[in-house]
């Protein structure tokens, strides 16, 4: 973990701290998930995705308490972790719409130098991300609760030991949910 | 997990559409219920759902096949979220006002925003000189990071390089952050100069080498760049390129780690960059492969396209094959397969403009024939002329010999010197042996042969062009012009390099046996084992003597020249010699050194020559157990030695084992070295001959015509491997009795073959037989008399008059006159070869005792039942003995030998024939139970 991480951080504790109320109770478990990633992203992962995964935690944390302002009324770890995994995904899928607007809007100009019609690799993602929201969406209407555990799972980098911590269930019925949600995602995403 | 470019539902098949929501409730319980059974109950948890909701368990199956897969969903969109990230970010940042002071540095104008931060126009605040610079603002975080910017500004100040934007000064702003202070280029960047210019190609490559040129400056500064990308090049007014944001991605290196993945462009960033490593000259070089194939077609390189040749020339580029494969190479996946440094890429460059082979093309010989001739287009005009360009190739490596002996006479007191000069001399060797050994006489020959018939078709433009051509087409048609290739080359080349072998290092034997060993091998390279035998034993006797047997060197030479002596049919000497290094090597190196095995599978093809194939079989399975251990499954040596085997049971006449291995050989090299590489084909057509062997035809024509297709392609239609393959898929097309169709095939074949070879070479000869083989079959026995008449001219002249092959074309042209019904004349021409093979071959052959038979069969047919029957009586005696009496053949003679008895029977009325007849039907009957 970096310097500018650790900055950071300690400037989210510090303003959770200040907030009134329910702010006071969650910071506690906000800390110590905080804690939790910071400790993996050290000792377990490769450069990359977990990393990054972090970075937009943080993110999710600052949009929560800027934008929600006042109270975000988060009842509990399990709350906090289903609001993750959905700001998240709604950061990245923004992103990814954004994105590919863009691309539509520029693709008259530029066509004799670039083929437009050859993503790059963020255009890919941006895609397949784009696909995988249509896929949570229907996933959603049959079971909501499935559909905030694969956002926490695969948006905002909770593990499944720590999804099951958190749910107060046991390891295997998660990793059976895991497994039912990538079918149905697969599915729907064609393959 | 894959991803699909097109974002919703396009692609769903339609009967996705029915799954309604309620189903889809309905189908998770299933699933779940799968998902909580037990593995063992799991396949009746199917057939009970299968059962009960038909229709919904399609959709079942599916679900459970997907919910196998173990791969999650995650990975997928990592760049996408340090984008949001980084996007989400921008938001808060404030652009600087113009006349905002940084440092001694003003703002006059904003320029850019970009992915590591935004770039301003600005001037020297202090009016100490005029000078437009440009200000980067980057978007870093954290502590002690002034004093990294420095450390990095001095190592960034080692670059001057007019291909690479100066970096002019770094500092720290409390409220706008780390910025950099650098060179203004006037002028556009890469793709504005590409819209604006149209450059052609050369232009567009002149360019990229002054980029590769910048860069390579930098990396034997030990800098990298970390983001080369079109838009970090500028393109000044005057045409210069010039490379931007050196070090840079370094340099964020240093902040906020998750801004690494931001500081390159996914599009232009090697494999291993996406991964998260650091930034090395090889990721540089991938990037550089991906600039260049942006600058020829505009378009980013995509990671998984398979056929970059063809995307090039789609888009109109010129010599889209070796691009391609420049680019393939530059940005290859395992960086230890890229150019390994930018040095090497320009010396590629260099090689692409002088028409000279590129290291990204190693496979193809004829590529390098066709670069050669493009080379030396005066040159290379007839045999004459190619002696002279080789001449000139070796004059230039003779006096590079001469002035290394110069100068490793001059320098002959310090023996250190004297070493490196050894080592000069053998890269020099090596070279030699590299360049010709990649010479292909076969495709050479081709050439020569063409450039006559140009030359003559030049030089006479006034003639009548078709009798001219057509007469000097017939006087080349003795020629074998492979073989004068190889000639012409060792005549000039190689017999300078043998003069001068001998002349300049007679006094330093170890030198010396290098040198000759480095010849020998050329010669082998080439084909030419007859030429190669004098210098390959004078090396190993050199080093046997000087550096003593058990020496590497000393096994080496020993196993090279046991391997010449394999190859001239010497398998005594052969077996010697390779026991030799065996033993050595087995003693210096291990058992189950690479080198060791390869020894071991040179012993097992000396054997399999010998037909010693338990003793081979033995061997080739020891080499292989020990190569799969040591060099693994897939080593194109272990499939070399896979597919030995494979022969080996086709030699010893059990083609149905054979083609097991033969067919993971094939699969294996598929996988391993492609569809296309020579290894492949090899396999494949061994294949063919073997189905051919078993006597399913339609799977060798199959075959056949596949190698054919891919070897005309890459060797051309007049390439002696291409002819092989014609002449197969003839022969497996006139075994399916499309006689026509066959006679088309071996016409092609023989003209192409005489073209090539000559008339008097043991391929023209094959396509010969099975041409009048096929004509005699169509009963056109005018024509293919002629043809088996020249055969057996070619026979007698090229393999002697006792030759197998001399046999059996003398035995042809019997069964042919016999059947136009010239009895006279066939019976001439099977009494003599029945002669000469007892004369030649002896008793013990069963070529022999084909021969009696034949004749045996051409004296019945007229009417001399009595020789008949003593000659087929002394062929069955020869098969039963040589081939066993369950032989087909000897089934054969046996039922010739009823036949004969029953017909003279017929004739005579003589009772005691009978029962001889009916002897023989006991006895044919008794083999076939």
């Amino acid at each position: 973990m970096t310097d500018a991480d650790q900055t950071r951080i300690t400037q989210l504790l510090d303003r959770l701290g200040e907030q009134p109320g329910a702010m006071a109770r969650l910071s506690e478990l906000v800390y110590q998930d905080i804690h939790r990633l910071a400790h993996y992203q050290r000792f377990e992962m490769r450069a990359g995705e977990t990393l990054r995964t972090t970075a937009l935690v943080h993110e999710a944390f600052l949009k929560i308490f800027r934008d929600g302002s006042a109270d975000p009324d988060i009842e509990d770890r399990q709350h906090l972790m289903r609001l993750m995994g959905r700001v998240i995904r709604q950061i990245i899928v923004d992103h990814a719409r954004r994105k590919l607007a863009e691309k539509r809007g520029a693709g008259a100009q530029h066509e004799p130098i670039d083929d437009q019609s050859l993503m790059d690799t963020s255009e890919r993602e941006a895609a397949g991300v784009l696909d995988m929201e249509s896929a949570l969406e229907r996933l959603e209407r049959i079971d909501p609760d499935l559909a905030d555990t694969v956002s926490a799972r695969f948006f905002a980098g909770y593990t499944a030991d720590e999804i099951a911590e958190i749910k107060s269930t046991s390891r295997r019925t998660v990793y059976r949910d895991l497994q039912r949600a990538t079918a149905w995602l697969r599915l729907d995403m064609g393959g | 997990m894959r991803l699909r470019a097109v974002p919703g539902h396009a692609v769903m098949t339609t009967h996705h559409a029915e799954l309604t929501d309620t189903r889809r409730r309905a189908l998770d319980k299933l699933l779940t219920g799968y998902l909580e059974c037990p593995v063992k109950e799991q396949a009746d948890y199917i057939a009970r759902c299968r059962r009960r909701w038909p229709r919904l368990s399609r959709w079942l199956a599916e679900l459970i096949g997907h919910s196998q897969t173990v791969s999650l969903l995650d990975r997928s969109f990592n760049h996408l979220a340090s984008e949001a990230l980084a996007s989400s970010n921008d938001q808060s940042v404030q652009p600087l006002e113009t006349g905002r002071r940084l440092g001694p540095w003003r703002v006059t104008e904003p320029v850019a925003q970009g992915g590591m931060g935004s770039v301003y126009l600005g001037e020297r605040a202090d009016g100490a000189f005029e000078l437009d610079v440009a200000i980067k603002l980057l978007k870093l975080r954290g502590r002690g990071l002034g004093q990294h910017l420095q450390r990095e500004c001095r190592y960034l100040a080692r670059l001057d390089h007019p291909g690479i934007t100066r970096l002019l000064d770094a500092g720290l702003d409390q409220q706008a952050g780390p910025f950099l202070v650098m060179e203004w280029v006037d002028g556009q960047n890469l793709g504005e100069w590409i819209q604006s210019t149209r450059p052609n190609n050369r232009r567009r490559l002149d360019l990229f080498e002054q980029i590769v040129e910048a860069i390579g400056h930098a990396h034997q500064r030990l800098i990298v760049h970390g983001d080369i990308k079109p838009d970090n090049i500028r393109i000044k007014n005057n045409g210069q390129a010039k490379v931007m944001d050196f070090g840079v991605a370094r340099l964020l290196d240093a902040g906020d780690q998750s801004d690494r993945v931001r500081a390159m462009t996914p599009a232009f960033a090697a494999p291993e960059q996406l991964a998260g490593e650091p930034v090395t000259p090889h990721s540089d070089i991938w990037s550089l492969g991906a600039l260049l194939h942006w600058l020829l077609c505009g378009k980013t390189l995509s990671r998984h396209c398979e056929d970059l040749t063809s995307e090039l020339s789609c888009k109109g580029v010129e010599r889209s094959v070796e691009l391609a494969a420049m680019i393939g190479k530059a940005s290859a996946t395992t960086p230890e397969y890229r150019y390994q440094s930018c040095a090497e890429l320009i010396d590629e460059l260099h090689r692409l403009r002088q028409h000279h082979p590129l290291r990204a093309m190693p496979d193809s010989r004829r590529y390098r024939m066709v670069r050669f001739v493009r080379r030396n287009p005066v040159l290379v005009g007839g045999i004459t002329a190619t002696i002279i360009a080789l001449s000139a190739g070796l004059t230039a490596t003779t006096s590079m010999y001469l002035e290394a002996e110069r100068a490793w006479r001059a320098a002959a007191a310090e023996q250190a010197q004297a070493d490196a000069r050894a080592a000069e001399l053998e890269q020099v060797a090596s070279f030699q042996e590299q360049q010709l050994g990649e010479i292909d006489p076969e495709q050479f020959g081709a050439v020569i042969r063409q450039n006559l018939l140009r030359q003559r078709e030049d030089m006479s433009p006034q003639d009548d062009h078709s009798s001219t051509v057509a007469a000097l087409e017939r006087a080349l048609a003795g020629i074998n012009f492979t073989d004068a290739a190889l000639e012409s080359l060792d005549r000039t080349f190689l017999d300078q390099t043998r003069t001068a072998i001998n002349e300049q290092f007679g006094n330093q034997p170890e030198i010396k046996a290098r040198l000759l060993q480095s010849l020998a091998s050329t010669q082998v390279a080439l084909g030419d084992h007859q030429q190669a035998m004098d210098p390959q034993t004078t090396a190993f006797e050199i080093r046997r003597t000087v550096l003593g047997k058990s020496h590497p060197e000393t096994l080496h030479s020993a196993r090279e020249l046991g391997r010449l002596h394999k190859f001239l049919q010497d398998y005594e000497q052969a077996l010697k010699l390779v026991e030799m290094a065996i033993e050595g090597q087995t003693e210096h190196l291990g058992a189950t050194h690479p080198d060791t095995l390869l020894s071991k599978r040179d012993m097992a093809d000396i054997n399999s020559k010998q037909q010693k194939f338990d003793e081979a079989e033995a061997l080739l399975r020891n080499t292989l157990n020990g190569q799969r251990q040591v060099l693994g499954n897939d080593h194109p040596e272990t499939l070399m030695t896979m597919n030995m085997l494979g022969l080996l049971f086709v030699d010893r006449g059990q083609p149905a084992d054979g083609i097991e291995y033969l067919e993971t050989a094939l699969e294996k090299r598929r996988k391993v070295l492609g569809e296309q590489h020579p290894h492949t084909l090899i396999s494949l057509n061994n294949l063919g001959i073997t189905h051919a062997d078993l006597g399913d035809f339609q799977t060798a024509e199959e075959i056949h015509r596949q190698v054919f297709y891919a070897r005309t392609k890459q060797l051309g239609s007049d390439h002696g491997n291409t002819l092989r393959s014609l002449s197969n898929l003839g022969f497996a097309v006139q075994q399916q009795g499309r006689l026509e169709e066959a006679e088309s095939l071996h016409r092609q074949a023989l003209e192409g073959r005489i073209r090539v070879l000559g008339e008097a070479h043991a391929d023209s000869w094959t396509s010969m037989n099975h041409l009048a083989l096929t004509l005699t079959s169509m009963e056109q026995h005018g024509e293919a008399q002629a043809l088996f008449e020249r055969a057996l001219e070619v026979a007698y002249e090229h393999f002697g008059p006792g030759h197998r092959r001399t046999l059996a074309t003398a035995s042809n042209l019997s069964t042919s006159k016999q059947r136009s019904g010239d009895l006279e004349g066939a019976a001439r021409l099977s009494g003599q070869s029945a002669r000469q093979a007892v004369e030649h071959l002896g008793q013990k052959d069963w070529v022999t005792a084909a021969m009696l038979m034949n004749h045996a069969r051409v004296l019945k047919a007229g009417g001399e039942y009595r020789e008949s029957a003593s000659q087929a009586e002394a062929a069955h005696e020869i098969f039963a003995r040589t081939l066993g009496k369950d032989h087909p053949r000897t089934i054969d003679c046996t039922e010739l030998l009823v036949r004969v008895h029953n017909q003279w029977f017929k004739a005579t009325k003589d009772e005691s024939l009978r029962q001889q007849a009916r002897h023989w039907e006991e006895r044919a009957e008794h083999s076939t139970d």
